[in-house]
């Protein structure tokens, strides 16, 4: 529960499921979902794999209901997406926060936009809490995201994002643009927010195109394939997962695991390409019998 | 200490790894960086002052030399302050009004965008139109010189914040909008915090085009809305032919230009702060 000043700030907020029913969508006249289905149950991390292009940022702005399905429906908690909303939380791999406020407002904005009845000193207060929870000191309150680094601005990112407490997050690639060592500790970060909260944990949408991040961070796999985009393999973890980075690879399953995904994801790539090449070579094959 | 291989890159790239990195240059003071203005200043007056006074190449009837302008520019002060001080009693409600306007309705048909399929065309046609040519119009439609005047200035300021707000407005990266759409921000939240600050950048470029437009105007509507002002005073002496005084209300006028334009700059970068170049 997230307290402010003594009392709680949202008493009792919900912890929400996601189904994903028979989801398509195109966009030009171009399918690039075709056919997603997906129960997801409250408090699960899903991990969505899939090389560039394959459609999972897509996928993600259906959920948050920047995008409307063209068919099928998306239903958090039984009730269908219409739009953006706080109930869905979004960490983006850029322009996430806003670059004319503080990195401090761009937290109290949130705050303000989420539990209306707190004073201004409050939320400043509870934005300096959240800052320091993802290691940020006070300094970092009052100044322009362009005056942090890229790991500093997707803290305070992640911070805004754990702030508005939304039972529902999604987060698009948000290490996408980081250093390797910076990507691990940021990696550990989400997850320690998110294991912190053992009651009701959030429901966790993670968009990646990294199968180590997604072993370590997921519940659940889902690995979507290109053109159109839809779930070529999925994988669930039963019971208690080693969540250590170092533990990880000890794990003969994990190991085993690790190396399918790459394979699917490979497969994927070259059966694109092959299906690029074929194609180009019909089109040589057309020419051809024209002259 | 041996160089690394990192070192023989910076040498490569003309680096110099022979000083220590701690030893930073002292930021220069703000004196001397901007010592170009008075260097400028006084070679423009000193070359004036040559081309006049000293070796006649210019008609000296249009061009008066320093040495008739200066003492002219103390004599007649008292009368260019008090036209200062009714010059901004137009200018001020003038630009204060297009600015209001210019950002209400840009904003509106920036956001709205039938609006500004349907209304585009008219836009683009009258902000053609020289203000000046409707100086008859403007006499003719408002009941006193005065308003005329102010319309006059009104709508030479206009325009450019009208066009440059929908320009900003319209290119708001959708980003932005789509992040204030999963904070559900919204309403006047969603105006003052997020639309006019992200398309400030532009607006205050409209803004300061205005500015200057709004001085030339100034001359032309004090032409008939006014019996002293700064347009005025060079209106009045150009018409008796005595350009040494036009050239005084010139002076004065850019010397108020420069100021107000240096104290927009100061709201401009405070404004703007949070820009990467800035």
């Amino acid at each position: 529960m997230t307290y402010c000043g003594g009392r709680p700030l949202n008493p009792d907020p919900p912890v929400l499921n996601v189904t994903v029913d028979n989801v398509y969508f195109s966009y030009d006249q171009k399918l690039i979902l075709g056919g997603i289905d997906m129960r997801v149950l409250a408090g699960a991390f899903v991990c969505i794999l899939g090389q560039s292009g394959c459609g999972k940022s897509t996928f993600l702005r259906l959920l948050a209901g920047l995008e409307q399905p063209t068919a099928g429906s998306i239903l958090v908690d039984g009730r269908p997406v219409r739009k953006a909303g706080l109930d869905r939380g979004m960490v983006f791999q850029d322009y996430g926060l806003f670059p004319w406020m503080s990195a401090g407002e761009n937290i109290t904005i949130a705050l303000k936009q989420k539990f209306k009845g707190l004073r201004k000193a409050e939320r400043k207060a509870e934005a300096l809490k959240k800052l320091r929870e993802v290691e940020l000191d006070e300094s970092c309150f009052n100044k322009f995201p362009k005056e942090l680094s890229g790991g500093m601005r997707q803290r305070c990112a992640i911070a805004r994002a754990f702030a508005i407490d939304p039972p529902v997050l999604l987060m698009d690639e948000p290490f996408g643009a980081l250093d390797a060592v910076t990507r691990a500790r940021l990696q550990d970060l989400v997850l320690e927010l998110w294991q912190k909260e053992t009651k009701r944990r959030k429901t966790i949408f993670f968009v990646t195109h990294d199968v180590d991040e997604a072993l370590l961070l997921a519940t659940h796999i889902f690995v979507l394939g290109q053109s159109p985009g839809r779930i070529i393999y999925s994988h669930q973890f039963d019971g208690p997962k080693a969540v250590n980075r170092e533990s990880m690879y000890a794990d003969p399953n994990i190991v085993a695991l690790r190396n399918s995904l790459i394979r699917i994801i490979n497969e994927e790539i070259l059966l694109k390409a092959g299906h690029q090449a074929g194609a180009a070579e019909r089109n040589n094959g057309h020419g051809q019998t024209c002259r | 200490m041996g160089k690394t291989g990192f070192d023989e890159v910076k040498i490569l790239v003309g680096l110099d790894v022979s000083r220590p990195i701690h030893k930073v240059k002292k930021p220069r003071r703000l004196a001397s960086k901007t010592i170009g203005i008075p260097a400028i200043f006084i070679a423009g007056l000193m070359s004036y002052w040559l081309a006049t006074d000293v070796f006649a190449l210019l008609d000296p009837f249009l061009y008066a030399g320093p040495s008739k302008v200066l003492p002219a520019f103390v004599r007649y002060f008292d009368k260019l302050a008090e036209g200062l001080w009714s010059s901004m009693k137009l200018l001020v409600p003038a630009y204060a009004l297009a600015l209001g306007l210019g950002v209400t309705l840009g904003v509106l048909i920036g956001l709205i965008k039938p609006l500004r399929d349907n209304l585009s065309p008219y836009i683009n046609a009258l902000s053609a139109v020289p203000v000046t040519l409707l100086t008859p119009f403007a006499i003719h439609t408002f009941a006193t010189f005065s308003a005329a005047s102010l319309f006059i200035i009104f709508l030479g300021a206009f325009w450019p914040i009208l066009g440059t707000t929908v320009a900003g407005v319209v290119t708001i990266d959708k980003r932005y909008l789509e992040n204030a759409a999963t904070l559900e921000i919204s309403g006047p939240e969603k105006m003052f915090r997020i639309i006019l600050p992200a398309a400030a950048p532009t607006i205050l470029a409209g803004c300061s085009i205005a500015l200057k437009f709004s001085f030339i105007l100034l001359t032309v509507s004090e032409m008939f809305g006014a019996t002293s002002g700064m347009g005025f005073f060079v209106q009045y002496y150009s018409d008796f032919a005595r350009f040494d005084l036009v050239l005084v209300g010139f002076i004065f006028m850019a010397l108020v230009l420069v100021v107000i334009m240096y104290l927009f700059d100061l709201f401009k970068n405070r404004v703007l702060a949070w820009t990467l170049n800035s």
